[in-house]
């Protein structure tokens, strides 16, 4: 026997894309769904199942009730989890291997708020050292967590709810929510913590990639200015079209013709962190580099940003 | 190439083969591409035309291909690329315990769904029954909304239900157990209970009354009382046939349940109605593709027992 590791007898014949037809299969609930998704016909999805299950000897999909989505036997139920991780492993594998060979190039998403991260980032990669340029992009946090599962960026920095496994996280800044105001609004003179209640008479302009906590978010449909961009909503605040409330990191310090406010009712904190394919091994390195700094950045600004327990 | 390859549109990784894999591992650890295939029990040309398809598919070169004496080089992508290689070859071997201990695995205990409206004293005694036979373990009873109980069975959160009213899904298979008429049911000291008198529905209109609490369960008693004109003066809702039957206690006011749901003792009274009301279904279900499995199979006896008892 040799020393390198060896393909199971049991797996002849499996490849790792048929577990990712089967994890298609488990999340889209049925054949024709997975095949949409996958680009494949649907008789091809059906067929690398019964292969699947052949190669395993056990049925993995319930066909007994063909008319809804479909269940998994507790087989199936089992493989799933090491399915999902294999595909992790092997696109993860890729992606690497294309980060090498890309000499350097560090592919960030960011949600629209973090992306005054970015100069520090990029400064904390450089002082690691090695030649290291950012390819960033902006999208919602959804999309920064689609990306990153799908291998298509190196790290990914937002707000995220849950996220599935195989993605680590970091959390890089707890950041709270700040009302936005013209500089000539009433309220600036006020010098004190704003409750919502003083909003209810104004109109509020929602930024929708931040969407509001639904606490607040709820009953003034008819007077929410909804926009995607964060420039044009700091343009309308500045206009004097109504206030914003965003997140802090969303608002840059020297923003000039509108006031940064404090709330007086507390919201609940964006935790912003640092994502990355928990299968990649360069950009784990690279994740902890980058929140070494912003963990430095964020002592130096201290007062401001508190970090969560 | 074996049939089912993606085409080259799709994403590369799809085209990965573990054979791929295992032809790099055997190339590092053997050292040369005559060693590895001898290893691999292939000839050589299979191994270099792995290694090219992977480096192919994978976009870059993996094996440096000395032409001097002495083993092969990974490439730093190699090398890379045989770390995760050995990661993927160690999760496939933890799937394969896995799906065998799955195999092995002790039947868990029985999970039972219940339905909001059920009278209390049909869910002991079947209970009872289950525990008291000794053969099944029970393992959780959980109390669901109505429309819960078919997706909790098909999501085999729940490996059988038990039912206040019929389920009609093609999936799920039912059993009837019980029929009972309801009955009125006031407090013993209410003159109602020693009246000779079968009350009708419009005399029933005039009581206080408890019923099912909206929203929960559509209430098929005012449901009747709509049906002849009449409006009930409901004082109070409960969520289930015990505390409705404690608030009949409490004296707030009379309540119409399955017999059943009348706790024996003294303090109250079930009364005939004269009027027939629809009858109170209880029933159980279970996923219709899991007829076959032994603890699925002993309820179902065990519930039908109960049927023939009552």
């Amino acid at each position: 026997m040799s020393a390198y590791p060896s393909v199971p007898d049991l797996w002849l014949g499996v490849e790792p894309r048929h577990l990712a037809t089967f994890a298609a299969v488990a999340d889209a609930g049925s054949f024709r769904a997975a095949a949409t998704s996958l680009g494949y016909v649907q008789s091809a999805v059906s067929q690398q199942i019964a292969q699947l299950e052949r190669a395993l000897g056990t049925s993995l999909i319930d066909r007994g009730q063909s008319n809804r989505s479909l269940l998994l036997t507790p087989a199936g139920r089992t493989l799933l989890a090491h399915a999902r991780r294999i595909v992790d492993q092997v696109r993860a594998a890729c992606a690497d291997v294309a980060y090498l060979s890309a000499e350097g190039l560090i592919r960030v998403a960011f949600e629209p708020a973090a992306g005054g991260l970015v100069p520090g980032l990029a400064r904390s990669l450089a002082r690691a050292g090695g030649d290291v340029a950012l390819a960033v992009s902006e999208m919602s946090a959804p999309d920064v967590a689609r990306s990153v599962a799908a291998g298509e960026v190196d790290v990914g920095v937002g707000a995220f709810g849950d996220l599935r496994d195989g993605i680590s996280r970091h959390l890089i800044r707890n950041d709270r929510w700040v009302l936005v105001v013209p500089e000539d609004d009433a309220l600036v003179h006020e010098g004190r913590h704003i409750t919502h209640a003083e909003l209810d008479a104004g109109t509020l302009i929602e930024h929708r990639p931040h969407p509001l906590p639904a606490d607040l978010a709820s009953p003034r449909e008819d007077r929410t200015i909804s926009c995607d961009r964060l420039s044009i909503a700091l343009n309308l605040v500045r206009a004097g079209a109504g206030r914003a409330i965003l997140p802090s990191l969303a608002v840059p310090e020297s923003e000039s013709g509108v006031r940064v406010l404090e709330l007086a009712d507390r919201l609940p904190r964006r935790a912003v962190s640092i994502i990355w394919l928990t299968a990649r091994r360069l950009p784990g390195q690279l994740a902890q580099v980058a929140s070494g700094y912003l963990d430095d950045d964020e002592r130096r600004s201290a007062g401001e940003v508190t970090v969560a327990a | 190439m074996s049939a089912g390859t993606p085409t080259e549109r799709r994403d590369p990784w799809l085209g990965i083969e573990l054979r791929h894999l295992a032809a790099l591992s055997a190339i590092e650890s053997e050292g040369t591409f005559s060693e590895a295939a001898l290893s691999l029990g292939y000839v050589q040309s299979a191994v270099s035309g792995q290694l090219a398809m992977l480096e192919r598919l994978i976009g870059t070169r993996l094996v440096e291909r000395s032409r001097g004496p002495g083993p092969q080089r990974l490439t730093a992508a190699g090398e890379l690329l045989l770390e995760h290689a050995r990661d993927i070859l160690g999760e496939l071997e933890a799937a394969r315990e896995g799906l065998a201990a799955a195999e092995t695995e002790e039947p868990h205990g029985l999970r039972v769904a219940l339905a909001p409206g059920l009278a209390d004293g049909i869910v002991a005694s079947l209970l009872t029954t289950i525990v008291s036979e000794g053969e099944l373990a029970l393992a959780g009873v959980q109390s669901l909304e109505a429309d819960g109980i078919g997706r909790a069975l098909e999501r085999r959160d729940a490996d059988v239900a038990v039912l206040d009213r019929p389920l009609v899904a093609d999936e799920i298979a039912t059993a009837e157990i019980t029929l009972q008429p309801p009955v009125l049911v006031v407090r013993a000291d209410s003159p109602l209970s020693r009246s000779r008198h079968r009350p009708t529905l419009e005399e029933l209109s005039r009581l206080p009354f408890v019923a099912w609490r909206e929203g929960r369960c559509p209430s098929r008693i005012e449901h009747e009382f709509a049906e002849r004109g009449l409006t009930v003066n409901v004082v109070a809702r409960a969520d289930s046939s015990d505390s409705a039957a404690s608030m009949v206690e409490s004296g707030l006011g009379a309540a119409v349940l399955p017999r059943s749901a009348v706790p024996p003792g003294a303090a109250l009274a079930a009364v005939e109605l004269s009027e027939a009301l629809p009858l109170r279904f209880t029933g159980i279900a279970w996923l219709r593709a899991r007829s076959g499995e032994h603890v699925i199979r002993r309820f179902v006896d065990l519930a039908c027992t109960l049927r023939e008892a009552s």
